[in-house]
């Protein structure tokens, strides 16, 4: 019977060791992709601060007004929500689909996907998916976003939305990420501080044709920066998780190993007992 | 020399950074030139060249889309694509300009054809920046 117990133990150490090499790989290669999608954060980020600044600025400064300034009741929106394309990575996934599924409530929400897991989440349920995008996070280029953006627009043009939103995971460091929602269209001057106002900016050839070159620009940019930042925080968080699992697989291990020795020892105590009992009714 | 602050970012670098003379970029209507102090001012970039004038030395770039920005003695040009005329492959750019073409030639969507179209102006736009 004690024989039989310690093969078990046997048996559940080498599984959970084979696991942990699982899991310690993937560590591994969530790592060394995190590296490389970092480096890619750090070179998109003043592109990304720029373009929102500057976009900022002029929507505050001058009184430009095009389609994409809103004016219009919002009576359709539609959600872009960038998810990974694979699991295991902690609460990335959760976090942003539950985000989205959040702001959606309410609203007659369309949807456009980017990776498998936001398309399986929001085609399994009752939402209704425009377009979805999977795969294309780790080599996305900023050419990448413009077939993208385009039907956006046409489709804001054509009056077939009037809201468009985007979900995605900032990553705020290695450690934590945060699921943020950000409202793409129709761009609103922000209020307030207009103390520094300055002198109307001259637009060349008119403000109306400048605003229409920059909007696509700026979604552009923006959807660019935003799928980075996502797989940035997905191979974070994926390290993490993968890590924490390594660790817990470690400590398993080492409880099984107590217990396979105590059981060792038991069994060992147990067959002296019998040796010697049987000695004993032998020599008497 | 008076000089003022530039910036020209792209998404994948920030491409360039520093004080300079002067600067050429072609806008959408045409190129326009922005020394030190220029009015507030903003214009949509079209394809063709940039030249920055610093410390009185020119450097030529290929830059296509995107949009610039003129205030407080800075500028700040967000471009889509931008390269140094002595970085661009010119092989690479020939061999975008016969796909451009031979796309062109297929008888494609209307905007199928806008897009070889554009493709075809900024390879031999950058053909033509490298060769100066």
């Amino acid at each position: 019977m004690a024989s039989g117990n310690m093969k078990d133990i046997k048996r559940r150490i080498r599984s959970v060791e084979s696991t942990m090499q699982i899991t310690k790989a993937m560590e591994l290669v969530a790592s060394s992709k995190l590296r490389r999608a970092k480096e890619r954060v750090e070179q998109a980020r003043p592109y990304f601060y720029a373009l929102q600044e500057t976009v900022a600025r002029i929507l505050r400064e001058n009184r430009l007004s095009s389609a994409y300034t809103g004016g219009r009741t919002v009576k359709k929106s539609l959600f872009l929500v960038i998810a990974g394309d694979r699991g295991l990575a902690g609460g990335y996934n959760s976090g942003v689909l539950k985000l989205a599924a959040a702001e959606m409530e309410g609203k007659d929400a369309v949807v456009i996907t980017i990776g498998k897991k936001a398309q399986e989440y929001f085609g399994k349920r009752d939402y209704t998916v425009l377009a979805d995008y999977p795969g294309v996070a780790e080599h996305m280029t900023i050419a990448d976003t413009h077939p993208i953006t385009e039907d956006l627009l046409a489709r804001y043009r054509a009056g077939e939305i009037d809201e468009i939103c985007l979900c995605y995971t900032a990553f705020v460091s290695p450690m934590t990420q945060e699921p943020r929602m950000v409202r793409l269209l129709p761009v609103a001057p922000e209020e307030g501080s207009k103390s520094e106002k300055r002198a109307m900016a001259e637009c060349d050839p008119s403000p109306e044709v400048v605003l229409n070159a920059i909007i696509p620009e700026y979604l552009c940019g923006t959807l660019y920066g935003a799928v980075v930042e996502s797989y940035a925080s997905e191979q974070s968080a994926r390290r993490m998780a993968m890590e924490s699992a390594s660790d817990n697989a470690n400590e398993m291990i080492e409880d099984l190993n107590l217990s396979y020795n105590r059981a060792r020892q038991a069994a060992i105590t147990q067959e002296i007992t019998e040796i010697v009992a049987g000695s004993g009714a032998v020599g008497s | 020399m008076a000089t003022f602050h530039l910036r020209v970012l792209t998404a994948e670098k920030s491409f360039f950074e520093g004080e300079v003379d002067r600067c050429i970029v072609r806008t959408a209507t045409g190129d326009v030139g922005i020394l030190p102090n220029h009015t507030p001012y903003l214009a949509p970039l079209g394809i063709g060249g940039l030249t920055i004038y610093q410390d009185g030395k020119p450097r030529l770039a290929a830059v296509a889309h995107g949009f610039l920005e003129v205030g407080d003695n800075q500028m700040t040009i967000i471009a889509r694509t931008c390269e140094w005329a002595d970085e661009i492959d010119l092989n690479r750019a020939e061999e975008a300009r016969r796909q451009a073409e031979a796309s062109l030639h297929t008888q494609a969507s209307a905007k199928e054809m806008d897009v070889a179209q554009i493709k075809l102006k900024k390879a031999i736009n950058r053909i033509h920046i490298a060769q100066k």
